[in-house]
């Protein structure tokens, strides 16, 4: 009977061995495009001790730069956006934050006020799958999936993933122990520049109301940060597409005033911030490039100090030792990309196409 | 609920963990309560079919019983034979409805045709003798309703199955060990096999006027592993399930490709369905004063042997045309039943001339002629068995007509048939495992290779259920971007 239970504990942790490295190598790396993936895992590796944290879709992780604002204001921060980010994705991801962390501004980007559902399957991996095993992440899958989605692959990814022993790539097994580091405290760089020519015609739409969902999820996030001692601000990242309507802004900024809340429409601050879309974007206004991001950030990192309890922290020794580091990887992938864009003509390595396209 | 679904792992954990938890004696209602709970799953409107059919033929049965046992058996033929009305009658008007797109078809409960038979049988056996019949209906209605054989079967019998249905038998780790092994291996052949190329079936069947000349072969081959591990993984499956709980049920396949004939193959293949139709049909009407008529009449003009074989082709005919109404009454089906019966007729009457050329050429000891003979079942069960991929008859003659000619559609083969849905890799996962089918039948009876390896090796046969086990999660085709496919039997 001993060896009966011998062989089957031993066969137990056999499966449960090999079924979590099959996992691990079958899981995506993002270490090459589409990068946005990695962002919700990587948060742990910046998570500690950030004084303001970004939520929202790419307009958040494609706007604002960490690192400047660091080394001009010494204000700690993360980005924990992802593509496509939903509300009920940013109120979990918050209440996941907080688990390591609580910050003293959560800054929350507006458009996905509109919608409703998610966006599809893929991206609602790309938001969860990166998140730590917890409750919070399986009320957060639960409140994403599409119908055909089952949360038991949230839990153990292989039931998802099961079919890329198809498409395996070099990468899989480069970074099987360790994800290649894409961001910078969640902002995803690119130094290149497409600027804004023309924009698809606005389209009137049938109904402005934001998503009563969305909305349900904002009010659960705004109270979360009030019972944390948490400063809320809204803000609409100055992306020219899609387009933003004047109803959902007056949305917003009713939202706001209800409850005394800051609300910040970039998309107005043009003179301010000094946003140029014929230079400071990398996809005809979809995206700030590495040059508006780091102008929209000197902006909006004075007005943090001056409006915020955030503080100058680069009198911290250990901080500014750990930002240092971080400094220093932003650079090298800036040096890096401009040298790719000077060989090449497009950013080859980081998700780039070529000029004809 | 689909045995490959998570649900249906979820459920079978659930289950296994309530009966083992209940009193020995109360551990079939628990599997009651969970086949009633399983087939609900299929929609309500199912469980009031079967809720009927169970209580009829328990009612029926009874009164069949109570005859028998006041010595009047004449007359308990009546209620045995309105039984069989009734039932039959119900299968057949679901049947035509189905074929007909009737609005009723859309109740058609899924496993009526294996219950129908099963409880048909049941009744036709307590009137035979061969059982008593069950006092209590809920023991019944577990034999009728027992889930892992509601909905493909094996269509099993009371007598064999009862004793250990009732049980309540504990679980026990080589038996349990032996059960899971067997549910792998299921596993193996619908997700990584029958699910991986079904796409490429449904393709070439959907478009016949494209996929003419070596496609239609590629198709008839196709099919023919489809169903294989489609029907037999889902037996695996249903057996394993019930090995687990202590029920010991007949076995449905018996390595049915390796068959050196026709009659053979159906010797081997959907075992049980081949032996009910021989037992509640063809033998009581060989039996029967209308055949027994017939043999009269023709006695005044033929030979005794003639009349004979005459009477046993007549009936084999009505059979195999019954087998394949019973699959579906559209003419595919129909067809398909006829041309069995035609060869295995054909094969009855014309044995005493094959016995005869195989002795002149000392045919029956070699094994090349073995090898040709098994090659040459494979190749003509695929003919038949295409038959269920086109509604119509006509259609699959018409792509018969077909097969030497070029084919209609353009292009390289291989890159057409990576355009039907499975890439170049799914064809070899699909070649290693027909390789791996081989071997296991090559290597003995079904079952056996289980057992061989465990007597060899616990611990290796643990390891090696445990490597497939990964191999299913691994290459089974499941989950976002594959469309996994009900089981094929389960429409029938």
């Amino acid at each position: 009977m001993k060896k009966r239970i011998r062989t089957a504990l031993a066969c137990a942790l056999c499966f449960i061995a090999l079924f979590l490295a099959l996992s691990r190598l079958l899981m995506p790396k993002y270490a090459s495009f589409p990068f946005e993936g990695a962002l919700s895992g990587e948060y742990y590796e910046d998570a500690g001790g950030n004084d303001v944290l970004f939520f929202g879709d790419c307009e958040v992780f494609e706007s604002f730069s960490p690192v400047v604002l660091w080394r001009q204001y010494g204000i700690t921060s993360c980005i924990r956006g992802g593509p496509e980010q939903r509300l009920w994705q940013s109120y979990y991801l918050l209440e996941d934050a907080l688990k390591y962390e609580t910050p003293k501004v959560v800054v929350l980007n507006v458009l996905a006020l509109k919608d409703g559902e998610a966006a599809s399957e893929a991206y609602n991996r790309m938001n969860i799958d990166g998140m730590r095993l917890s409750l919070t992440k399986l009320r957060c899958a639960r409140a994403s999936m599409t119908e055909e989605e089952s949360l038991l692959s949230y839990i153990f990814p292989i039931f998802r993933y099961h079919s890329r022993w198809q498409s395996l790539t070099g990468d899989d097994f480069k970074y099987f122990f360790g994800s290649r580091q894409v961001s910078h405290n969640g902002y995803l760089m690119r130094v290149d520049t497409r600027p804004l020519e023309t924009l698809p015609a606005v389209k009137p739409l049938a109904d402005y109301t934001f998503s009563e969902k969305a909305l349900e999820y904002l009010d659960m996030l705004r109270e979360l940060c009030e019972e944390r001692g948490i400063r809320l601000v809204l803000i609409k990242a100055p992306s020219a597409y899609p387009h933003w309507y004047d109803e959902w802004d007056k949305q917003a900024s009713d939202y706001a005033a209800r409850h005394g809340l800051t609300y910040i429409n970039f998309l107005n601050l043009g003179n301010e911030t000094g946003i140029d879309m014929s230079t400071d974007t990398y996809d005809n206004g979809l995206h700030l490039n590495l040059s508006g991001a780091e102008k929209l950030s000197a902006w909006f990192g004075n007005w943090l100090i001056e409006e915020t309890s955030v503080s100058d922290g680069r009198d911290d020794a250990a901080l500014s030792a750990a930002w240092s580091g971080r400094a220093a990887f932003y650079d090298r992938m800036k040096q890096d990309q401009l040298a790719e864009l000077a060989e090449y003509g497009y950013l080859i390595n980081y998700g780039g196409r070529p000029p004809e396209e | 609920m689909l045995f490959t679904s998570f649900g249906f792992i979820l459920f079978l954990l659930a289950l296994s963990a309530i009966y083992s938890a209940a009193p020995q004696k109360a551990r079939w209602a628990v599997l009651l309560a969970g086949s009633f709970v399983f087939y609900a799953f299929s929609g309500f409107y199912c469980l009031v079919y079967i809720s009927a059919v169970t209580a009829l033929t328990y009612f029926f049965a009874r009164g069949v019983g109570g005859l028998l046992e006041r010595g009047r058996k004449p007359r308990a033929a009546l209620p045995l034979a309105l039984c069989v009305f009734i039932v039959s009658g119900l299968l057949l008007t679901l049947k035509l409805s189905a074929a007909f797109s009737s609005p009723i078809s859309l109740l058609f409960p899924m496993g009526i045709s294996f219950y129908a038979l099963k409880t048909i049988g049941y009744v036709t056996d307590v009137y035979r003798g061969t059982c008593k019949a069950e006092k209590n209906i809920f023991k019944y209605a577990l034999f009728v309703s027992f889930f892992p054989q509601l909905v493909q079967g094996p269509i099993s019998r009371f007598k064999d199955i009862s004793p250990s249905l009732f049980e309540g038998r504990p679980f026990e780790f080589e038996r349990t060990a032996s059960a899971l092994w067997r549910i792998i291996w299921g596993f193996f052949k619908k997700l990584v096999v029958a699910d991986r190329l079904m796409p490429a079936v449904r393709a070439l069947s959907a478009e016949p006027e494209i996929y003419t000349g070596i496609y239609f072969a590629v198709l008839m081959l196709f099919y023919m592993i489809t169903l294989f591990a489609d029907f037999t993984g889902g037996i695996d499956i249903a057996l394993g399930v019930s090995e687990l709980f202590g029920v010991e049920t007949a076995e449905n396949f018996d390595r049915p490709y390796l068959a050196a004939s026709i009659s053979e193959f159906w010797r081997r293949w959907h075992i049980t369905m081949g032996t009910w139709f021989r037992d509640y049909v063809f033998y009581p009407l060989s039996a029967s004063r209308f055949m027994g008529g017939i043999t009269k009449k023709l006695s005044r003009s033929f030979s005794p042997r003639t009349v004979s074989s005459i009477n046993v082709s007549a009936v084999t005919l009505l059979v195999w045309f019954l087998t394949g109404l019973w699959h579906g009454a559209k003419s595919g089906y129909i067809v398909w039943g006829l041309l069995n019966g035609l060869i295995i007729v054909a094969t009855l009457n014309l044995k005493p001339r094959y016995a005869a050329f195989h002795k002149r050429w000392g045919l029956n000891k070699k094994s090349w002629y073995k090898a040709f003979c098994v090659v040459r079942t494979f190749l003509l069960m695929s003919c038949i068995q295409v038959f269920d991929c086109f509604s119509e008859a006509s259609t699959t003659f018409r792509m018969f007509a077909s097969l030497f000619a070029p084919p209609a559609i353009a292009g390289s083969f291989f890159e057409t048939l990576t355009s039907l849905g499975p890439a170049a890799s799914d064809y070899i996962v699909v070649a290693l495992a027909c390789a791996l089918f081989a071997i296991a039948g090559f290597s003995g009876k079904t079952g056996e290779v289980r057992k061989k390896l465990s007597a060899k090796s616990p611990v290796f046969s643990a390891f090696a259920a445990m490597l497939l086990l990964l191999f299913v999660i691994v290459f089974g085709s499941y989950g976002i971007g594959y469309d996994s496919s009900q089981f094929i039997y389960n429409g029938f």
